[in-house]
């Protein structure tokens, strides 16, 4: 059955003489979307994109159908809702575009709960939420959470609701061209990245960590990244109305909801702890950082 | 601007006071302000029934002391306010 948070996946698996073809259907916040894949490599690397998303054994029927097949050297994705098509060359590129699309229909039609731009990571079933414009290093500083022991939930968007449990869209984490050489150290298995020309894919068991139990989790701090090349190392507490601001600044579907989901945001952060990092590299990170950011959740 | 315009709230906008700061949301454009201590107050004023003038008036009869920096800061607070599109002009049958 679907959890509470709404996310859930279903597989269906058909093979006839020349192709074997794949389907994935995903259930988050009302948002129903198949993924269907043709020919073994197709399958495979979509494998790969949708393994961390909750499984689950009901059909739905999808309103958003988005296609992955072979076309000579190059994967075709094709997203039928906008009837657009991209042609890539590299398996990263294929993983970033596809769960870019999931992430992109979700944000733009879930009901009843606050989509985030932002990352996550749990422990012990409490959640520290950490939400950035592009750019800010939200998809590296989980990368380095994850290889600190905390259990990954999303790089990209986190559904929170009314009660504050969160759900998050569990892809590989997609680390930008810029940001590769940053968390090669921290990659255990190189298998596990897919690498691409815009944005490489890196599997959670590639930092020897794990994915969150696919329930909903409670959201306990906030922590707002900011990557500044040959920054020190800076990590303060912000007032409610700092917060605030930079809570709504990532809010992607104010639009959809009651109040434009102010109130509801202002009261999160109210009861929130809220933090500002600003760091130039995991080098300027204090030592027992992950175990302080620990003791806040 | 004038001293003689009048200046209202736009409708449906969210206020959030949060321990001494305001947070202000417009639903038409969807942003977001954080107002400093003037700002909340020229806000609060601008109920679209006193002159500019009349504000600045009012705020010097009430902060004697800080009589000189007023005009300038109310000025600054509605011109900020009104590019945000959270208080409107009132002028006639004109709103801008």
């Amino acid at each position: 059955m679907p959890s509470e948070g709404n996310s859930s996946i279903s597989v269906t698996t058909i093979a006839n003489d020349a192709t074997v073809t794949k389907t994935w259907q995903i259930d988050m916040a009302g948002v129903h979307i198949s993924v269907t894949a043709a020919g073994e490599p197709s399958v495979q690397l979509v494998d790969v994109a949708l393994s961390a998303i909750e499984s689950h054994g009901e059909n739905i029927r999808p309103s958003i159908e988005l296609l992955v097949t072979q076309n000579g050297p190059n994967w075709l994705l094709v997203d039928q809702q906008v009837q657009q098509q991209w042609t890539l060359t590299k398996a990263g590129d294929l993983i970033y575009h596809l769960t870019d699309r999931i992430v992109f229909h979700i944000a733009d039609k879930a009901s009843g709960v606050h989509c985030v731009h932002a990352a996550a990571v749990a422990k012990n079933g409490r959640a520290m939420v950490i939400p950035a414009n592009s750019g800010a290093g939200k998809s590296s500083f989980t990368t380095w959470l994850v290889s600190q022991g905390f259990d990954y939930l999303s790089d990209e968007l986190v559904l929170i609701d009314d009660s504050y449990q969160l759900t998050g869209l569990s892809r590989p984490i997609q680390i930008k061209k810029s940001g590769v050489d940053a968390i090669n150290g921290l990659v255990t298995s190189k298998e596990s990245f897919l690498r691409g020309d815009f944005a490489s894919a890196l599997a959670i068991s590639g930092l020897g960590g794990a994915v969150c139990e696919p329930r909903p989790q409670k959201l306990s701090l906030m922590v707002f990244p900011h990557y500044v090349s040959g920054a020190d190392f800076s990590f303060k507490a912000l007032s409610s109305a700092e917060a605030g601001m930079a809570i709504m600044e990532n809010h992607v579907n104010a639009r959809s909801l009651d109040g434009h989901g102010f109130s509801a945001m202002m009261a999160l952060v109210k009861g929130t702890p809220c933090y500002a990092l600003e760091y130039g590299g995991f080098d300027t990170l204090p030592h027992d950082f992950s175990t302080q950011l620990s003791s806040l959740l | 601007m004038s001293n003689q315009e009048i200046y209202r709230q736009a409708d449906n906008c969210l206020v959030e006071e949060m321990g001494g700061e305001v947070l202000l949301y417009n639903p038409d454009t969807a942003t977001t302000l954080h107002l400093n201590a003037p700002s909340i107050i020229v806000w609060q004023l601008c109920t679209g029934e006193n002159t500019v003038g009349e504000l600045i008036e009012a705020l010097q009869e009430a902060y004697p002391d800080q009589d000189d920096q007023i005009e300038s800061d109310v000025v600054e607070a509605i011109a900020s306010l009104h590019h945000n599109k959270v208080l409107i002009r009132v002028s006639g049958d004109l709103e801008t």
